[in-house]
């Protein structure tokens, strides 16, 4: 699904939060939204599904295969919600629903939006299961039996369980360990390609970003600073504000065969160059 | 590159028996740590027969997965939890078996504590001054208040933030980096011999985090006799403070050693994916 | 601290239910305070001649079924209401305060115990604890103090608890106990302040159903003794009466309904102006005092 936003704003009680953002998103391409918290990054997630909260006010344009999102009447977008858009959130543990179990869980976006007999509607929910790495007896168990890496997968699961055309993936690594973020990132990808799907991927870690995304934006206070082939920007950020994002990450990420210096005492600290020098305004 | 290289040299060539590669004498001991939670069917072990080694002036990072029992592990350490098994000792003196264990209050009055979510560690309705200068109020009654505050300020200082910007903010006007390093100023405003930091990078953005290494880093250089426990997933994270590393995988240590030489050879498995997930750049180094 | 006073009171002020419940309740402390000197007609001063007077010049809102003032009585009356609001929200906001400081115990036998108790407690009707606090003490203001307080605060207890749970369990508290702060330390230095959006809440609640529980008590005869000044007894002496002089009802019921309103809002308001969270006026001063 192709995804043409421009001239987006978004405002919140009177205040803007995102200052007239354009993104494009290619059919089957994976596309990512990196910025610090507070960038407005989730917003603009939010408002491609149609799900702002009620007191933000959105104007612009965002067109999912043509189709109008911004002012799109409730049921019009529920209808494209459910059969051709999925959203992985950051916080599994919060979004799946703690009294139903997981094979329910994943079922629901096909119970309301598909009319499949019962039988189809579990033969789906296994293979979506089974697609995601998860055991067939995760289906009768209950959120809360999972851990944070199976709970993701689960989020996963009902994220693509209607074959949907474009994911919105919003920092879903984010409350995981490293070894974990590593595999649903994978996950995620693979899963995606194969469907054919397009994907946004929003997060604040460019080491993740390399590789979801082919492509990215990077977002700073509501407003795009620079948009490219992830792997170019990776190179050769151009913006100060993409720079401190890429060398944080690199800062941050294991220097392969070594231990860096930290047997001296940590005076010198892999972060110097990315200090942020406006604290101490 | 060379840095790293370098650092793995020196290491390899240190003798490895235990004590000879740092330089501080063991200050807090952990010996065959059993824990489990949970009771009947729903009972499950998270720590087996762990024991570790915190020194004086060292910085040891404790690294696994979720549910790997590391922070269990620390916040038994640090007398916060109580083992079921095993014996924790602060200086040689106990600080397991009840609360009138003999170490357990010096090991109180010298620790710092640093938690994950810098949000949810500090009061919404207190100031910054008034947070950082907690633990002073409490520890040393009578101090002058001139005398807070300048110690206050240090604190502060010694983490990055000018004193005069945020002394007076409340933690809703503060961004989730400088949150956490008013929490780091909290815990080393009392000058203590430990601080625990449990994940304190992980609910932070990346360009933050480096903040946070920087503050540490910081705090070790004013404090040379000081431990620090970082707890962490992330080996990346640690690599550039961590002197020593333990590898927890399901409340066991699968490997411990300098940082140096686990991440130039690591002997376990499960160590060697930790590194393959904290290299996450494509065809870069 | 001078500036701090001043943030509030703005904030108050902004809000026109702030602003209304200001006036209000500054009316009624003012004429509280007055009539203690001054009534327009001395309260005990009937004429058999002159009852359900219409208002006039001599009574401004006439008179009732003894002759007597009006809006003499009414003014007397609120100083008794006064008092009684201000000793049940003491009583209510002192019960609440050490039910919470038990709720939230790290002695998990008090803990659990208290949280039992206070359900079981709170089943017991305020009026039925009035009835029988009447049979050693009479109709008198500790009644309904007592009752209304005891209520109030065990139904304070239990609104505010799982927000302090919330506090008691959180990372800032775990970083002051282990510092070495004392239970007591923690209550007042955490959990009151954060808490405090709800306290004041309730007991504004309190306060105005305490106006309320005044005037029921006193017209089933355990409230106010006869022949004290006060609203309900201003209410009590002219209702039966309603269907034939009317107005002599509707001036109590008035004054009764307002403040009540006014109460309700004044807890509303001041929630917003003393929460450093809601108010950035307040923070900004913080910062302000400190960059000085």
């Amino acid at each position: 699904m192709a995804v043409e936003i421009s001239g987006l704003r978004i405002a919140i009680g009177g205040r803007d939060i995102v200052h007239g953002v354009d993104l494009s998103i290619g059919d089957g391409e994976r596309v990512g939204l990196i910025g610090s918290s507070g960038s407005g990054k989730s917003m603009i997630a939010r408002a491609m599904l149609g799900l702002l909260p009620v007191q933000a006010e959105a104007s612009g344009s965002i067109r999912l295969d043509g189709t109008q999102v911004v002012g799109a009447p409730d049921r019009a977008l529920a209808d494209l919600r459910g059969r051709y858009t999925g959203m992985v959130f950051q916080n599994p543990a919060a979004t799946l629903n703690p009294v139903l179990t997981v094979g329910r869980q994943v079922a629901l976006p096909l119970r309301l939006h598909y009319d499949l007999s019962r039988a189809e509607r579990a033969e789906r929910v296994a293979a979506m299961l089974e697609r995601v790495g998860l055991p067939a007896d995760v289906a009768s168990k209950y959120p809360h039996e999972l851990s944070g890496g199976q709970r993701q997968r689960v989020g996963i699961a009902a994220a693509l369980v209607t074959s949907p055309r474009l994911i919105v993936a919003d920092e879903p690594t984010t409350a995981l360990d490293s070894i974990t973020q590593r595999q649903i990132v994978d996950l995620l990808v693979s899963l995606v390609d194969d469907a054919g799907a397009s994907m946004l991927f929003i997060t604040h870690d460019f080491s993740v970003l390399a590789r979801a995304t082919t492509r990215c934006a990077v977002l700073d206070a509501g407003r795009i600073v620079e948009t490219g082939a992830t792997a170019d920007l990776l190179e050769h950020p151009a913006d100060a504000r993409t720079a401190r994002l890429v060398d944080a990450a690199r800062a941050l990420a294991l220097r392969p065969g070594g231990g860096d210096d930290g047997g001296s005492g940590g005076g010198d600290t892999a972060g110097d160059a990315a200090v942020e020098e406006k604290d101490m305004a | 590159m060379k840095n790293g290289l370098t650092g793995t040299a020196q290491r390899t060539e240190a003798p490895t028996g235990e004590g000879a590669e740092a330089p501080g004498a063991p200050m807090l001991r952990g010996a065959h740590i059993d824990k489990s939670f949970g009771r009947g069917a729903a009972r499950r072990q998270v720590l087996f027969d762990v024991s570790v080694d915190v020194r004086e002036g060292e910085c040891l990072a404790v690294i696994g997965g979720s549910g790997s029992g590391k922070s269990t592990l620390t916040r038994i350490l640090l007398g916060l939890e109580t083992a079921d098994a095993g014996t924790v000792a602060y200086r040689g003196a106990a600080v397991t078996g009840g609360r009138r264990a003999p170490g357990r209050q010096a090991l109180r009055r010298g620790s710092g504590l640093v938690f994950q979510d810098p949000f949810s560690s500090l009061d919404p309705r207190w100031t910054v001054a008034r947070s950082v200068a907690e633990p002073l109020r409490l520890r040393h009654r009578g101090m002058p208040a001139d005398e807070v505050g300048r110690r206050v300020a240090q604190a502060l200082r010694t983490v990055g933030l000018e004193p005069a910007t945020f002394l007076g903010r409340y933690p809703v006007d503060l961004s989730g980096g400088q949150a956490q390093r008013v929490a780091i100023a909290r815990a080393i405003v009392n000058e203590p011999k430990v601080v625990l930091a449990d994940e304190p990078m992980s609910a932070i953005d990346v360009a933050a985090r480096v903040q946070i290494l920087d503050a540490f880093a910081a705090i070790r250089d004013r404090r040379p006799d000081m431990a620090l426990i970082m707890v962490s997933h992330d080996l990346g994270v640690v690599q550039h403070i961590a002197d020593r590393v333990v590898v927890l995988h399901d409340g066991r240590v699968v490997e411990q050693g300098p940082t140096g030489r686990l991440l130039a050879a690591p002997s376990d498995p499960y160590t060697r994916e930790l590194i393959r997930a904290a290299t996450p750049f494509v065809g870069r180094p | 601290m001078m500036a701090r006073f001043g943030a509030i009171v703005s904030s108050l002020w902004r809000r026109a239910g702030g602003r209304f419940s200001l006036v209000v309740l500054g009316l009624w402390v003012l004429v509280s305070l007055v009539s203690l000197v001054w009534t327009p007609q001395p309260l005990w001063r009937t004429d058999g001649y002159d009852v359900w007077a219409a208002p006039s010049a001599e009574h401004w809102l006439g008179t009732d079924g003894t002759g007597a003032d009006i809006v003499s009585w009414l003014m007397a009356g609120s100083r008794t209401d006064l008092l009684i609001v201000i000793l049940t929200v003491l009583f209510a906001g002192a019960l609440g305060l050490l039910l919470i400081a038990a709720m939230t115990a790290r002695n998990s036998v008090l803990a659990n115990t208290s949280v039992v108790a206070v359900d079981a407690l709170i089943s017991v009707p305020t009026i039925l604890i009035a009835l029988i606090l009447a049979v050693p003490l009479g109709a008198s203001v500790a009644v309904i103090v007592v009752a209304c307080g005891f209520g109030y605060g065990l139904n304070l207890a239990r609104v505010a608890r799982p927000q302090a749970l919330l506090v008691a369990r959180s990372a800032y508290v775990e970083s002051a106990v282990s510092n070495g702060a004392s239970g007591v330390r923690v209550l007042f230095g955490h959990i009151v302040p954060n808490i405090l959006p709800v306290l004041l809440v309730q007991l504004s609640l309190s306060a105005g159903t305490a106006v309320l529980a005044e005037s029921g008590l006193t017209y089933l005869g355990v409230g106010v003794p006869s022949g004290t000044p006060s609203w309900g007894h201003s209410l009590a002496t002219t209702v039966r009466f309603i269907t034939v002089y009317p107005l002599t009802v509707l001036w109590p019921g008035l004054v009764v309904t307002v403040v009540v309103v006014a109460l309700n809002l004044f807890g509303d308001a001041l929630r917003d102006a003393v929460d450093p969270v809601g108010n950035p006026a307040l923070r900004r001063v913080a910062v302000e005092e400190t960059e000085a």
